[in-house]
């Protein structure tokens, strides 16, 4: 997997990067009619990260991040991953709910809620546009939530198929209405045939 | 209080006789801090494994896999001193992260990290005195080379030692 990753044609990169700024701009719509607020997200941008690098994604190691996190199902095999460091989700659901910023520590069953929703939301629209670009059926999983130390999440949710990379793609992006900037981050893992089948499928259309 | 802390990467295994060091790795979520000590000669070793099975896949000779990663840990601890009598082992992490409505065995992999240890262990005779594993919640450790303590802590849980 690791090796396809990091041998991304400058082609199947900006195909990538065109599925992810329709679904981001998909995804802002449907925020923005939910919160009725103007949310933007911005252009998401494609990294790839050696597996040693992956405890500093987020601000790193042991600091405490949420995550929301779908397997996929159909015909791809892997996971989402949206991962929202320090009080970055409590923010997001605070956003949501158009409640004050308030300094709770402890996520309420109302912004476990609205952050599966939102993640069900962000997944939902990039899957269906990598869908149209592909031809590939690819469901999410219900979400599942999950409040703990950034590398413990990053790690179970990228070794879940059992398999090791040496690298690991993964996606940064920023929620943000027009007085908050929420940091989040967006991360795919899947095994090398569906990768394969994925970039594949882009470049024969 | 170690005055020196290694710090052991996903993947990763280092053995140490410093006695003013601690080993540390943070964030274990489902993967497992294998932590070997011979208290006579002094000497530590932890592996951060990943996951169970090699497979033949494992290219590098570092500890992602617990079939062939403990092994090389084991080696490494007799390379530095330590008597095969003498090593007891302490292990910690393999937690599940998540969990969904029916369950997935996708979502099981700390557990068979921990159960492909344990066999590993039994396979080089090595005597398993502690172990603070599965549940739901990630775990940073800390491994003292003067005591052969480990520290566990996690997030809004009080730090424990086994």
């Amino acid at each position: 997997m690791s090796k396809m990753i990091g041998s991304l044609t400058p082609k199947q990169k900006e195909l990538l990067e065109r599925i992810l700024k329709l679904s981001a701009d998909s995804s802002a719509v449907a925020l923005s009619e939910m919160t009725d607020k103007a949310i933007f997200l911005k252009s998401p941008e494609i990294d790839v990260v050696p597996l040693g690098d992956v405890p500093a994604i987020a601000g790193g190691n042991d600091n405490p991040a949420v995550s929301v996190c779908l397997l996929l199902l159909g015909e791809a095999r892997g996971s989402i991953l949206l991962l929202f460091p320090g009080r970055s989700a409590f923010k997001l659901a605070d956003l949501v709910l158009q409640e004050d910023s308030g300094d709770t520590e402890e996520l309420s069953e109302m912004a476990v809620s609205v952050l599966g929703e939102v993640g069900n939301l962000v997944s939902a629209y990039f899957l269906s546009t990598l869908s149209d670009y592909t031809g590939l059926s690819i469901q999410p999983s219900a979400p599942m939530i999950v409040h703990d130390m950034v590398e413990a999440i990053v790690s179970s949710a990228m070794l879940i198929l059992e398999e090791a990379p040496d690298e690991i793609l993964y996606i940064e992006t920023n929620i943000a209405d027009e007085s908050n900037t929420i940091q989040g981050y967006m991360m795919l893992f899947t095994d090398e045939a569906t990768l394969h089948s994925i970039l594949h499928s882009i470049e024969a259309r | 209080m170690a005055e020196s802390l290694i710090n052991i990467g996903i993947g990763d295994f280092e053995v140490s006789r410093n006695r003013s060091t601690a080993i540390i790795t943070r964030g274990l979520g489902s993967c497992v801090a294998v932590c070997l000590y011979d208290k006579v000669a002094k000497v530590a070793g932890m592996a951060h494994i990943m996951l169970p099975v090699d497979n033949g896949r494992d290219e590098l000779l570092n500890a992602r896999f617990a079939d062939t990663g403990v092994p090389r840990l084991f080696e490494a601890m007799i390379k530095n001193g330590a008597e095969p009598g003498r090593i007891t082992v302490k292990i910690a992490g393999g937690a599940r992260m998540f969990k969904m409505p029916g369950g997935s065995s996708l979502l099981e992999i700390g557990e068979r990290n921990v159960e492909a240890i344990t066999a590993v262990l039994s396979e080089l005779k090595l005597k398993l005195v502690a172990a603070d594993t599965g549940k739901d919640y990630g775990r940073t450790v800390e491994f003292s080379v003067a005591s052969g303590e480990l520290m566990v802590k996690a997030i809004g849980r009080s730090v424990t030692v086994i």
